[in-house]
């Protein structure tokens, strides 16, 4: 079947001063209509700038290098200037980290949410003035009318990101991105922010990615989860299997670093030791080798295949993976759907 | 806003009057007198002494200092000592020029340094922003009367298509016309000045707020990228420009001395000069006390003019 959002071998590449890197490489993303897949992964390890690529926001100085992006089989990296305007924000949308900064001081919430709404709808100006008191209110802000009128620093941080996410629904998107949108909330903020989320994939039935570091988001929203690690995917599953059975050895590290409401009292949290390669200095072979503690001289020398080693799809880049399911496994798996 | 503006306009008071102690202690420590500078110096001691008597130099300073501010309070700025003209008199003939050229330098700063500042940071390492910080670069580096003095031998004396100076033709001039045709110089003169400077603040206010995320958010909204720059990135990079041009105007009132002596433009500049040399003090202290007076003017407007463009700033009491 045609998914919705496509992402082959997606590369991004941004020039610095040390030369061009390549934060990331060749990863796959394939979504239906319906689902939230989220992107997992530390600091570093390009989730945002994959998420920005697909938008193609990346900023000065940093490109798609290599890879496409189809969304409804229209291919997004080869479009330019109004092609690519009229999916941003129409059948696109973005909501980001920081609410604080993402909207602009000098604006009225209403003339920028009016903005959105008549970049994409032939709306008089009475019209968008009154979709966007409806958005408000459907983001749960209380006397729309009034904050119409207000700007951005009189409004908290989670009515702020309620104002981003009224923003991006303006027009209905086929396509939410979301770059870690509750990281700068508080925890029950948060919690009313992913169901706002969720609730508007139900309506809508829009697709969602969601780039988040936090597993509870990610318990809380996925469908499918895809953990990037210095560019790469290493790991790719249903959340379900992802939870219950993590195979490549940074998942099952990011678990163990985590407080789980069932473990026993006493247990202590594992960090992983070191840090995420820096993209001008990638490490031969697999790119987590070094912080492994599974490593082995293959690890060192050759960087092992995403490939699917169970059923349901579940993918993993590792070389102990792959020696301990038996292939014939691998090939079910490929074959094989859902839970 | 009103409780504002009426404490700073109270502050202002205090502040004035302060200057006006410092203005008048740096005058009197300054050498030379009035007397010296206007009387032959053969002139018998008797005569010099009723000379003092006369522009009442011979009470103590502080007696003198006082006199002058029970003028002012009864709205008197007192008598030239050279002139003996009432100084209110002199400034106010001098002032509308001086206003003119500084109005003038500054609009015309502001129309070239705001659009190349702008350009230059959204083509930020290209030819053109390499040349405009180039061109920038070059205008604050001239000295203002080495640029009047080859502007005037080239368009004046060379082309003959501009008057070398004064405000007016003297062969029946002084229509609007010949008014600007005689600005043209000095006022280019002051707004290269001004547009050296200027074009590196927007520059770099404009690249500042390039950088800033509500900038992708309205991009990711899918507006284009004039609406990004003009409608989303300006307002915001205006608020520091907004400050370094209010500051400017206090700078072209006093900085325009030297061009109006170059120029002969009959400004407050000239008659500051003539002035200082004369130790005209009366006329000294009301061009401070003028001078003192515009800065805080300014600085308020400024403060005024900043809490209009950004909704963060209000002033509530």
């Amino acid at each position: 079947m045609a998914y919705l959002l496509e992402v082959e071998e997606l590369s991004v590449s941004f020039r610095t001063e040390g030369g061009e890197i390549t934060p990331v490489d060749g990863i796959r993303i394939a979504l239906n209509p319906g689902e939230t897949m989220c992107i997992v992964g530390e600091s570093g390890s390009g989730k945002s700038a994959a998420a920005l690529a697909i938008l193609r926001l990346l900023g000065e100085g940093g490109r798609i290098s290599g890879g496409s992006v189809r969304l409804n089989g229209e291919d997004l990296v080869s479009k330019t200037g109004a092609e690519l305007r009229s999916f941003r924000g129409k059948e696109v949308a973005m909501i980001f980290q920081e609410p604080m900064t993402a909207l602009n001081p000098v604006l009225s919430v209403g003339s920028q949410l009016i903005e959105a709404i008549r970049l994409h709808s032939k709306r008089s100006r009475k019209e968008a003035r009154r979709v966007a008191a409806e958005l408000l209110r459907s983001v749960g802000i209380p006397r729309p009318e009034a904050v119409l009128g207000e700007y951005p620093h009189s409004l908290s941080g989670g009515m702020r990101q309620r104002v981003v996410i009224a923003m991006a629904l303006a027009s209905e998107p086929k396509l939410l991105i979301a770059d870690e949108p509750t990281t700068a909330l508080d925890v029950t903020i948060q919690a009313q922010i992913l169901e706002l989320m969720k609730r508007f994939r139900e309506r809508s039935g829009a697709a969602i990615v969601l780039i988040t570091h936090d597993l509870g988001v990610v318990a809380e929203m996925a469908d499918r989860v895809a953990v990037l690690y210095a560019g790469r995917i290493v790991e790719e599953a249903d959340v379900f299997s992802l939870f219950e059975n993590p195979l490549h050895p940074y998942t099952q590290g990011l678990m163990r670093s985590v407080p789980s409401p069932d473990a026993v009292r006493g247990q202590r949290l594992v960090p992983i030791p070191g840090s995420v390669p820096s993209p001008a200095a990638m490490p031969a072979g697999c790119r987590f080798h070094d912080r492994c503690p599974q490593a082995d001289r293959r690890c060192r020398e050759e960087e092992p295949p995403l490939e699917p080693v169970r059923a349901g799809g579940h993918k993993a880049r590792c070389w102990a993976v792959r020696e301990r399911l038996p292939a014939t496994d691998a090939t079910v798996a490929s074959v094989g759907g859902g839970l | 806003m009103f409780p504002y503006l009426l404490r700073r306009l109270l502050i202002a008071i205090p502040v004035l009057l302060g200057i006006t102690v410092i203005n008048f202690v740096i005058m009197k420590l300054a050498p030379g007198n009035p007397v010296e500078m206007l009387i032959d110096p053969n002139t018998p001691p008797e005569l010099i002494e009723a000379k003092k008597q006369m522009l009442g130099l011979h009470s103590p300073a502080y007696v003198q200092y006082f006199k002058w501010l029970q003028g002012l309070a009864h709205g008197q700025l007192g008598y030239s000592f050279s002139s003996y003209a009432p100084v209110s008199h002199l400034i106010g003939e001098r002032i509308g020029p001086t206003l003119l050229l500084a109005f003038a330098a500054l609009f015309a700063g502001l129309l070239v340094a705001l659009p190349v500042g702008i350009f230059s940071a959204t083509r930020r390492n290209t030819r053109f922003d390499y040349l405009m910080t180039g061109l920038s670069f070059v205008g604050t580096s001239i000295p203002p009367f080495f640029l009047g003095l080859g502007l005037i031998y080239v368009f004046a004396l060379k082309l003959g298509w501009l008057p070398p100076g004064g405000m007016r033709d003297l062969n029946g001039g002084g229509g609007l016309g010949d008014t600007l045709l005689h600005l043209l110089l000095p006022a280019t003169v002051l707004a290269v000045a001004i547009v050296g400077k200027k074009i590196r603040y927007v520059r770099a206010s404009m690249l500042d707020v390039l950088k800033q995320d509500y900038l992708r958010t309205a991009r990711a909204k899918g507006a284009r990228e004039f609406a990004v720059i003009y409608r989303h990135a300006l307002r915001n990079a205006l608020l520091p420009i907004l400050t370094v041009f209010g500051s400017e105007i206090p700078l072209l009132l006093g900085g325009s001395i030297l061009i109006e002596q170059i120029f002969q433009w009959p400004g407050i500049g000239q008659l500051a000069m003539q002035s200082i040399l004369s130790r005209d003090y009366p006329t000294l202290m009301a061009l401070n006390l003028v001078a003192a007076a515009v800065v805080l003017a300014t600085n308020l407007l400024v403060d005024l003019l900043y809490s209009a463009a950004d909704p963060r700033v209000r002033y509530d009491a």
